[in-house]
């Protein structure tokens, strides 16, 4: 009952939607729409299927090598040198993704609530819990994923009283855009879906039922998928195609307009329910760089490494003062993310079968 | 040769056989029982020759060893011997001075005979027993349902248990802690539920109890619980056989110590610190909305102080236009930051409710009356805070006391300052920030090494039957899996007449 370092496919599940959903559904809407116009839904959806394949590449990787981390495999297969060098990209691809996760959260919490508070406050609020998450086995983290998506349904219903009044016009014509349009909105869309590389590295903790549990835990992406079909719909429908491409947060605009008796700013609540969930992806992405930090050093801690990466990924999101070379580095990242969440798997996979590697079938 | 002698004399590993008088014995006892004056020798002329009694005197019901010296003396000119009975059992002659001083510490009064050359040793027990009656204990109060509480006697608050399990299953295992006090204690639970590895656990931590006397129950708590510097507990303490009654069916495992009318019950979740058996006796209606209002009082005592401080001094934006206008009167003109009048106003409480339970009842009252009536209504007149602030304090602090367990109101009522603060800081965003920690300490706290949230993170269906709302007793057909219990079933079908009726 207390076997370290084991999760179950639900588990699974969560860690990948709570480390999908993160700092960036806020803006999704709108960087999407600006290619996509009112068929940004449509280019979503695409996302989700191609992400949804590549999930499924990460799945036989799995399957074939089911005793191994992704590091593991990559060794097998590239060799230990070539292997190391991965690593070491990796971990700069995570300690990145750490910096830029924590420069957009800054961006937001003081474009909207702390204009004033310094930066270097804001980022250790947000360190603080991280940590002291993190640095935990993937066991309490799971569960820690599975408590914070009770949120997520209120996000659902928050954002739900949209439809009392919805404009259902604005979504037309559908497919309007053209195809070319469409095709170009996948590449936000897809990174807006950033996190389900998650399944490569959480899924080495699935061991009960491996293929049962991995099979389910492989529907994340399209629940993910849906989630923010759902929004830009509901963003849509509340603000015209022109205006959305102006407001730099619509779902924040939103709540802002909705009128509660209860409460006025409804923005202000959802606001913090949405830094709870950007955390929690957030220390997805800091147990990664701590782990594959670990696995670079062979007998790293896990603690220890939690703080390295910690240390470095604030330390460089403070270093950057002018808000577009933040944009610049954010804009490297997202290209390169899919030689990481896509190529090198499938390099990997396809290198396992050109060396023939046992790869064993387990049947349990 | 005397010294010699003389360590002879005092050595605690002698035995009774190699003594040769009476008197040597008794001298040497009272010599490893320190020469206490309260240990009594009282020498006895039986049917064949001199016995000695040594016993504490305060230990013992002297009407009662009466009749037992009564009792061994007649049987001793009858036949020669006396029987085992309850009270009266033989001790070995090979007993070495240590073990003869353990018993007569344990309140056991022994008689001892030289007959032919060999000694006759007679343990008597007839302990005093000036203990409270059985009363409902006045910290769980209840409406419905058993008034009985335990009191200070192991003996009696283990026929409590028994009389409300009569099974086969429920196991009674004594332990002695405390190196100088030697206060027995139990560890009670039901073999057939309970799992093995948790009382194992509970056993082990209490026997490495290296303290020199067990002051309560609640002092051996800190001892054995899992993480101290949590601000949580994580034994549940219940002064009421029903509850632990109810938790031992559940796997749970308790542990009682003689003198504390406590029991301590582990592995436990932080939900069974928001149950009562209130909410069991009533029907399931009322006993799941109970328990949703305990539940939300949680929140509001934690909360409410952090977020009306939040509310007013970052985000007044978020009040409704018709509640702007009256709140900004009432926080206008307050010379203070909110931060402060909160923390003012709560020591206040907190030094009203200490006040309160070191007096005597009616004075008590007064107290009340004068810090809650007088001080609030005059703290508004002279304008040091404001009348929203009253109320948000006044609603936390009888939220805080909710909770049907003591310790989980202190828990409560000391960690909303943290909040507090962070509010005063940061507004909605340091709230946000302290629920994670909180959330974070949460996951990671555990009980018996069970985890403390336990039906929420891991999430159960099975055990969510018994967590925000209470189903109908019928339903809850499965033992919640926090106490990872070896036997999941509690019960059958009870109700298979609902569908005889319709055939």
């Amino acid at each position: 009952m207390n076997a370290k370092n084991e999760i179950t496919g639900m588990q699974l599940f969560f860690i990948i939607v709570q480390t999908q959903i993160g700092v960036g559904i806020l803006s999704m809407p709108t960087d999407i729409g600006k290619i996509a116009k009112q068929d940004a839904w449509i280019s979503m959806m695409l996302a989700g299927i191609t992400v949804q394949i590549i999930v499924l590449l990460y799945m036989f990787l799995l399957s074939k090598f089911p005793e191994d981390t992704y590091y593991g495999m990559v060794n097998k297969c590239f060799g230990s040198i070539f292997g190391k060098l991965i690593m070491f990209a990796y971990i700069i691809y995570f300690l990145s993704v750490l910096v830029v996760s924590m420069t957009g959260f800054y961006q937001i919490i003081a474009s909207w609530i702390f204009f004033e508070t310094p930066k270097w406050v804001i980022l250790l609020l947000f360190a603080v819990p991280a940590v002291y998450m993190a640095r935990e086995n993937v066991v309490l983290l799971a569960r820690f994923k599975m408590l914070i998506s009770f949120l997520l349904p209120l996000l659902f219903v928050i954002l739900s009283w949209v439809y009392f009044h919805p404009q259902f016009l604005y979504l037309l014509p559908v497919g309007g855009t053209g195809t070319q349009a469409i095709l170009e909105g996948i590449k936000p869309a897809i990174f807006a879906l950033m996190g389900f590389e998650a399944y490569l590295f959480f899924g080495y903790y699935v061991k009960m039922n491996r293929k049962k549990e991995l099979r389910k835990a492989a529907f994340a992406t399209a629940f993910v998928t849906s989630f923010y079909v759902f929004t830009i719909i509901t963003t849509q429908v509340f603000f015209y195609i022109e205006e959305l491409i102006i407001v730099p947060y619509p779902v924040l605009y939103i709540m802002k307009a909705l009128e509660f008796t209860l409460l006025e700013r409804i923005d202000l609540i959802f606001l913090t329910i949405w830094m709870i969930i950007a955390l929690s992806s957030f220390i997805s992405f800091l147990f990664l760089a701590a782990n594959t930090l670990e696995q670079f050093f062979s007998k790293g801690k896990h603690t220890l490494m939690v703080y390295i990466s910690i240390v470095i990924s604030y330390i460089a999101a403070l270093l950057p003062t002018s808000i577009s070379s933040m944009d610049k580095l954010t804009s490297i990242l997202l290209s390169t993310s899919l030689v990481f969440t896509a190529a090198i798997p499938l390099i990997t996979l396809l290198l396992s079968f050109i060396r023939k590697l046992p790869g064993k079938d387990i049947k349990s | 040769m005397e010294k010699d002698n003389k360590t002879n004399t005092h050595n605690p590993d002698k035995k009774v056989c190699e003594f040769d008088s009476l008197d040597d014995l008794f001298s040497d006892v009272s010599f490893f029982l320190g020469n206490t004056q309260d240990f009594i020798r009282r020498s006895i002329s039986y049917d064949d020759g001199e016995a000695v009694c040594m016993y504490i005197q305060n230990l013992l019901n002297s009407n009662k060893l009466e009749q037992a010296i009564e009792w061994f003396q007649r049987s001793m000119w009858a036949v020669g011997d006396v029987t085992h009975t309850v009270n009266f059992k033989y001790v070995s002659e090979t007993e070495t001075i240590n073990d003869i001083g353990l018993r007569i510490i344990k309140a056991e009064a022994l008689l001892w005979a030289k007959k032919d050359g060999k000694w006759l040793g007679v343990s008597i027990e007839c302990p005093v027993e000036h203990y409270r009656a059985i009363e409902e204990p006045k910290n769980e109060q209840i409406v419905r349902g058993s008034h009985a509480g335990f009191n200070e006697s192991l003996f009696t608050n283990i026929h409590q248990v028994r009389t409300k399990l009569r099974t086969k299953h429920l196991v009674v295992r004594y332990l002695t802690i405390g190196k100088e006090s030697n206060t027995s204690c139990v560890i009670m639970y039901l073999d057939n539920v309970a799992n093995q590895m948790n009382v194992e656990e509970y056993i082990m931590r209490v026997q490495a109890i290296e303290s020199d006397m067990a002051f309560s129950i609640g002092y051996m708590e800190e001892f054995i619980e899992d993480d101290s510097w949590s601000p949580f507990p994580q034994f549940l303490n219940t002064e009421r056989p029903d509850r632990v009654v109810a938790n031992l069916s559940e796997g749970r495992i308790a542990l009682m110590m003689e003198g504390s009318p406590t029991a301590l019950l582990a592995p436990v979740n932080f939900f069974s610190f928001y149950q009562s058996p209130d909410d069991f006796n009533g029907r399931f209606l009322v006993g799941s909305f109970y328990r949703l209002l305990r539940l939300g009082s949680f929140l509001i005592a934690l909360l409410l102080p952090a977020l009306y401080i939040a509310i007013i001094s970052f985000h007044f934006e978020i009040i409704p236009n018709d509640l702007s206008l009256p709140a900004k009167r009432a926080v206008e003109g307050i010379p203070y930051v909110p931060l402060l009048e909160a923390l003012v106003l709560e020591l206040t409480i907190e030094l009203i409710r200490e006040a309160g339970i070191r007096l005597p009842n009616p004075i008590g009252q007064t107290i009340g009356i004068v810090g809650g009536l007088v001080i609030g209504d005059a703290v508004v007149n002279a304008g040091l805070i404001s009348n929203l602030m009253i109320i948000v304090v006044a609603l936390t602090a009888i939220s805080s006391f909710v909770v049907p367990s003591v310790e989980m109101n202190t828990t409560v009522r000391i960690l909303r300052f943290p909040f507090m603060v962070l509010a005063s800081m940061f507004g909605l965003f340091g709230i946000a920030i302290g629920a994670t920690l909180l959330t974070i300490h949460l996951i990671k706290l555990e009980s018996l090494r069970s985890p403390y949230l336990s039906p929420l993170a891991p999430f159960h269906w099975k055990g969510a039957k018994d967590l925000f709302v209470r189903l109908p007793s019928w339903k809850q057909n499965t033992r919640s899996a926090d106490a990872s219990p070896i036997n999941k079933k509690r019960q059958g079908n009870s109700r298979w007449w609902t569908h005889e009726r319709e055939k």
